[in-house]
């Protein structure tokens, strides 16, 4: 119980961390592609930057070499114009190539293009009338040629203040994805390291609570074993002591018994009535003593007896017990109420002891009854079986029916009813051996009835077939 | 000169026991000679002609054993497993005549090949009945074998001292 909830824990800690590292991961991938696309869009924003200076400076080189050429008529001052105008074709080009994306681009490309082809055929104007011979210094000419050059630079220097603002802001950007990188990595290396020491924490704990467990158990087992080894001993010391009182207790007994007849026999016709009465009271004494003695030691037996477990029908058994107490009910009426009390997992021979015991009561407590009636039955209640035998005897007031399965215990006077007090407690102590229980319920005058309960694990897989008596309340 | 036949040898030691038991073997008329060994040593010495009885000889065995279990020195158990294993006396009748009723004695005495195993009843009169039926079936009823193949190892005369019960 305690392992499957630490097991879940520890495997949930591990779960934890495992996505944890993974979506970390995935954001730290994510941001390292955001600040490579912001570092693209910067590589760019300078080549657009250098396009720019480009323009401006191809814009510069035109002015002056139609300046050169309107001054000296010169051809040499055409070249830088020429190749100015031929490269001034391609940067604008580029440029527009370049901001394909920039949403601005039709703010600031279409005046600077406008204007370049202006400052481009106004110079074309000047070479022109220059060629006509037609130009002045101080033609208007050139002062259109100066102003458009003037308005292109400051295009430039404008859009060129933009484009760093552009790169301002995208240094910024990929900084502060490059910071939230490094802090995301610090954050799940972090968290990762907390959940991995949590989990050592939990596994390391149900290590030692495992090991505590064991050396408990350990512990329990030593002393389990000591209990054992007492038990045994108490149990060999028990068995020495019956084994003793059986042997050492009896010889006396039949010295007794043996010698007292025998003094009646050898002596008898020399005694006097009276000792000769005495003599016959010794030997009754003794031979009850004797019975007495058996009976104990039968019950102590019981203890040391092992079950011979088998699935018996219990009917021959009864009838067994009946045909056995037949002198008991010599000269009596008595009617017999046995029903089918079917099979039973049990020692057979221990069970026949159980009826005899309960049978054998039945007979003497109804001894004074015209007609005996003694009824023996089974009812089955969840599972348990219960046996019950009963009488229409002399019942017993039922405040001491609790004291009935002790060992000596008596609820009459020995002049009514002969016995030593030990039949009932070898029946409890024979079906508390079958992990049953005893109950009696009585009324004085009114008979007795005496349960039993059977309750030893079956072993084979036998249907317990039996007939359920009706009509009898049980508990 | 041989010592005369024991009918039983009735190894018993106590003294109750062994005159209750006497009387009443007497009383039937059982047995016309009966000795009685007080422990399981002298048992053994009688039943293989040694220690204090080398005048005995193995062609003339008791006819029956009775045998308490709980004595001195050697216990009735070992005293059944010697005269059960040796071939010179295992064929002599040995009845365990006992107090104690344990299982374990039952089943140890019936392994060892003894012929009969009775508790001995408190009530004299049972007592008396149970010794007649033991006596009359061993020394009457029952056929012995013919003891053609055990040869006298002991040929002494030497005089005997034992107290030997004779009718």
């Amino acid at each position: 119980m305690i392992e499957h909830r630490l097991q879940r824990r520890v495997a949930l800690g591990f779960a934890g961390a495992m996505l944890l590292t993974a979506s970390l991961d995935f954001l730290s991938w994510r941001n390292k592609q955001a600040a490579a696309n912001e570092a693209d869009s910067m590589a760019q924003t300078y080549s657009v930057m250098t396009q720019l200076e480009r323009t401006l400076g191809d814009v510069v080189d035109m002015e002056t070499g139609a300046r050169g050429f309107a001054a000296t008529g010169q051809e040499l001052f055409l070249d830088p114009l020429t190749s100015a105008q031929l490269s001034l074709g391609k940067d604008l080009n580029s440029l527009r190539q370049l901001t394909t994306r920039d949403p601005n681009q039709i703010i600031w490309l279409a005046p600077l293009t406008r204007d370049v082809n202006k400052a481009v055929s106004a110079d074309q104007d000047i070479v022109a009338q220059r060629r006509q011979n037609t130009i002045l210094p101080v033609s208007p000419a050139f002062q259109h040629g100066k102003q458009l050059v003037d308005t292109v630079r400051s295009e430039v220097r404008a859009e060129q203040a933009e484009q760093t603002r552009t790169l301002d802001q995208a240094a910024r950007t990929k900084a502060i994805k490059g910071n939230r990188s490094n802090a995301v990595m610090l954050i799940s290396t972090l968290v990762e390291m907390s959940l991995l020491v949590l989990a050592w924490i939990a596994v390391s704990r149900a290590l030692l609570a495992s090991t505590e467990a064991q050396i408990q158990i350990e512990g329990s087992n030593v002393r389990l074993e000591q209990r054992t080894r007492q038990l045994e001993a108490a149990n060999k010391e028990l068995e020495a002591f019956t084994y003793s009182v059986s042997h050492d207790l009896r010889a006396p007994l039949r010295h007794i018994s043996g010698f007292s007849k025998l003094l009646v026999e050898d002596f008898g016709p020399s005694l006097e009535p009276e000792a000769r009465r005495y003599l016959e009271r010794i030997t009754q004494g003794v031979s009850k003593m004797g019975v007495l003695v058996d009976e104990l030691l039968g019950l102590a037996g019981i203890g040391r007896h092992i079950l011979n477990v088998k699935f018996a029908p219990l009917n021959p058994l009864v009838d067994e017990v009946v045909a056995m107490l037949a002198p008991e009910t010599e000269g009596r009426l008595v009617e017999w109420k046995i029903a089918d009390l079917g099979t039973v997992p049990c020692d057979q021979a221990l069970l026949r002891q159980v009826f005899q015991n309960l049978i054998a009561n039945a007979l003497k407590f109804t001894r004074s009854r015209a007609t005996a009636v003694v009824e023996i039955g089974r009812v089955d209640d969840a599972g348990e079986s219960t046996f019950f035998v009963r009488d229409n005897g002399v019942g017993f007031d039922t405040k001491y029916a609790d004291k009935l399965f002790g060992v000596f215990q008596r609820l009459h006077r020995a002049e009514e009813f002969e016995g030593t007090g030990i039949g009932l407690a070898t029946v409890r102590r024979i079906v508390q051996k079958h992990g049953g229980r005893t109950w009696a319920d009585a009324k004085i005058g009114a008979g007795a009835t005496f349960y039993f309960t059977v309750n030893l694990p079956v072993e084979n897989d036998v249907q317990v077939n039996n007939g359920v008596v009706t009509g009898v309340h049980c508990e | 000169m041989n010592e005369p036949d024991v009918d039983i040898l009735l190894v018993e030691d106590s003294v109750d026991d062994a005159e209750l038991a006497l009387h009443a073997l007497r009383k039937e008329k059982l047995a016309n000679s009966i000795f009685i060994a007080r422990d399981g040593e002298e048992a053994l010495d009688f039943v293989f002609c040694r220690g204090t009885f080398p005048g005995r000889s193995f062609d003339h065995p008791p006819k029956l054993v009775l045998l308490d279990l709980k004595l001195p020195k050697i216990d009735g158990m070992q005293v059944l497993k010697a005269i059960k294993s040796d071939p010179r006396t295992r064929t002599i009748p040995v009845v365990i005549l006992t107090s104690s009723r344990e299982e374990r004695d039952l089943v140890s005495g019936y392994d060892l090949g003894v012929n009969s195993f009775i508790q001995k009843p408190v009530d004299f009169d049972q007592f008396r009945a149970t010794v007649k039926s033991v006596g009359l079936y061993w020394m009457v009823t029952n056929q012995p074998p013919v003891r053609a193949d055990v040869k006298p190892n002991l040929d002494e005369e030497a005089p005997t001292d034992e107290v030997l019960l004779t009718k």
